[in-house]
């Protein structure tokens, strides 16, 4: 059986951000695949560059970041080619994204049956009525209970978990096949958080969309994904398209110490490692490059455990 | 919306009631004496006296209050101390170009404001928004009868498109006169309205909800019109309301340089000539005016924004 083709391919991504007049490298080296019909998880601590790698696919950086080399390919083409033009075609139709924070991505004053089908709208010749009938439908298929009444409503007529659903049928809505996943469980309650976990479980089942799924819980990966990617300080420090290779046998301390940080239902009862030190803040950290990946094995890759940034990191902690 | 409606106008009640007390309380505590200006060099006494009992200033202050009050309610806000005629009737004749001519002001402001904010937002930063924000600087450091002046010079003398002033005969003559001053009108309202209109686009630009709006592959044009423009009017709208019930006073400038027969004119004779009626009259249409535009202002803000409706 051969490998199904990739749906997303980065290749050696870079990002820099311009602050206070000086460029700092946001991003370095980041490459990596997401297999056609597969889920991969992006994993890292607040500030590690996950999300800024999801929003360099969307276009979505603020004015002072900027891609200053590497490649993002959809379906085998490049995404930072053409200025957008490319990507703006497959916006919604071929990629679709779900925010961290529903409260503050869904439009306050619009009805969030507009919300979930006007990009459909635009695209084709529904007319209100028929609208309004395939929001509703959209509606039910993430669970949302009495859709029809429900369709008029206003985001701050909803709790969290709903507006979170409605995000998820807008980003279904022109049948994408790869969607984009920006913690999209942190601002809900815990059992909330499973019951969007299921639904993404049941997307994938029934839609055959291909997931990449950026977050700090590796138990949430660990749930839903095939691969993951750990990032630290912008860059990838271990990488596998089997996750449960990782789970196993984690090659690089850093993973080591980011596994070893999740509670163990279980484990034996001790205390929680943790990890003694965040990362460095962007314009503290190492400006040298990333150096390039080792492999392990064929789909399995780590970075030097030297990088000088976790250096500082190891050095001054008790983990080795 | 119904319910709202009603919460709005029944708060507005004191606040009214409190504009007629201060009204009254104003007029009464201004100096000068409208008898001796109506019966010219050295009056005798007697004729002061029969002047103040004829017009009821002879009364207790509390009763000529109460007296004012009961004529608001039956509609009588008593007469023209100089023009024999009911103030009601005055008031009458006199509102209409002013009504229009704040209406057609603000529609030009707004006009005017709305491309701009949007043009500018999209190119923050650039050489267009430098320019408008120069713009804005020019047009709020000149005072508004200057811009009123200019507009006629060129537009009324130079080439004469516009009449010089005046308010014409028919109702179409009066449309057409009050052009020149509404522009002159909306021209003053640009500066602000388009600062703040730009800072709410730029905002919601940067929010999250219009960077969802962009993932879901939508075109410009609808994430600026339905979602940056549309979420930043709401409060564009407040200061459109503030800036609308200042022009209830600022109409007293324009009507002036464009000789338009409005309440501005109205209450600036009725002042020289110590005319109380017209004054508490003209005084109190104008209250009732801001109160309205800010009612209007009220109703507007919760047809944008739901969350307001719904509280």
């Amino acid at each position: 059986m051969t490998a199904p083709a990739n749906i997303l391919e980065f290749e050696n991504l870079q990002i820099v951000a311009r602050i206070a007049g000086r460029d700092y490298i946001a991003i370095d080296n980041v490459s990596f695949n997401v297999a056609q019909g597969h889920a991969r998880g992006l994993v890292g601590e607040s500030g590690s560059g996950k999300s800024l790698t999801l929003r360099a696919i969307m276009g979505l950086l603020p004015s002072n970041v900027r891609v200053t080399s590497g490649s993002i390919k959809f379906q085998g083409i490049d995404l930072l080619a053409d200025k957008g033009k490319y990507r703006k075609s497959v916006l919604g139709t071929g990629i679709s994204m779900v925010f961290q924070e529903p409260s503050v991505a869904l439009n306050p004053v619009m009805k969030i049956g507009k919300q979930i089908t006007d990009s459909l709208v635009e695209r084709s010749d529904l007319n209100r009525r028929q609208a309004r009938e395939r929001a509703i439908d959209l509606m039910d298929q993430v669970g949302i209970r009495d859709p029809e009444k429900r369709v008029d409503d206003f985001p701050f007529q909803l709790s969290g978990g709903m507006k979170q659903r409605v995000m998820i049928a807008a980003a279904i809505a022109c049948g994408p096949e790869l969607i984009l996943c920006d913690e999209p469980t942190t601002a809900l309650d815990v059992t909330i958080q499973a019951q969007i976990i299921d639904l993404f479980k049941k997307l994938r089942s029934e839609l055959k969309v291909s997931l990449l799924y950026v977050t700090h819980d590796i138990g949430v990966v660990a749930e839903l994904c095939d691969a993951i990617s750990v990032m630290y300080s912008g860059r990838i420090v271990e990488q596998v398209d089997d996750i449960n290779k990782v789970f196993s046998n984690p090659q690089h301390p850093y993973t080591k110490a980011l596994l070893s940080a999740i509670p163990r239902i279980d484990g034996p009862i001790q205390r929680l490692k943790g990890l003694e030190k965040t990362a460095p803040s962007l314009t503290q950290r190492s400006q040298e490059l990333a150096p390039p990946m080792t492999q392990i094995e064929p789909g399995w890759e780590i970075a030097p455990f030297e990088f000088s940034d976790l250096n500082q990191m190891w050095s001054s902690s008790s983990h080795e | 919306m119904i319910r709202f409606l009603v919460k709005r106008i029944a708060l507005l009640i004191p606040v009214v009631f409190g504009i007629i007390t201060a009204t009254f309380l104003l007029m009464h505590a201004t100096p000068g004496d409208p008898a001796l200006t109506y019966l010219g060099n050295h009056p005798t006494p007697a004729a002061i006296a029969a002047l103040h009992h004829q017009w009821g200033l002879d009364k207790p202050i509390i009763n000529q209050y109460f007296d004012f009050i009961g004529g608001l309610f039956t509609g009588d806000l008593g007469s023209s101390l100089f023009y024999n005629e009911t103030i009601l009737k005055l008031i009458a004749l006199k509102l209409p170009p002013t009504l229009m001519l704040m209406l057609m002001g603000s529609l030009f402001g707004v006009i005017f404001a709305l491309p701009l904010a949007i043009w500018t937002a999209i190119r923050k930063d650039k050489f267009i928004d430098h320019l408008v924000s120069l713009m804005n600087a020019v047009i709020l450091g000149m005072p508004i009868f200057f811009i009123g002046a200019m507009g006629i010079l060129f537009f009324a003398l130079k080439i004469p498109i516009f009449p010089v002033g005046g308010y014409g005969e028919s109702n179409l003559q009066h449309l057409w006169s009050l052009v020149l001053p509404s522009i002159t009108i909306g021209l003053g309202l640009v500066p602000l309205l388009v600062r703040s209109l730009r800072t709410s686009v730029i905002e919601s630009l940067d929010s999250e909800y219009v960077a969802f709006a962009r993932s879901k592959g939508l075109k410009n044009r609808a994430v600026w019109l339905k979602y940056a423009l549309r979420n930043g009017s709401i409060s564009g709208i407040s200061i459109l309301g503030i800036q609308v019930g200042y022009l209830a006073g600022g109409s007293l400038v324009i009507e002036n340089v464009f000789a338009i027969p409005g309440m501005g004119s109205f209450l600036m004779s009725g002042i020289l000539n110590r005319d109380f009626p017209v004054v508490q009259g003209a005084t109190l249409t104008f209250a009732m005016l801001v109160v309205l535009v800010y009612l209007m202002t009220d109703v507007a803000y919760a047809l944008l924004d739901p969350r307001a409706r719904f509280k």
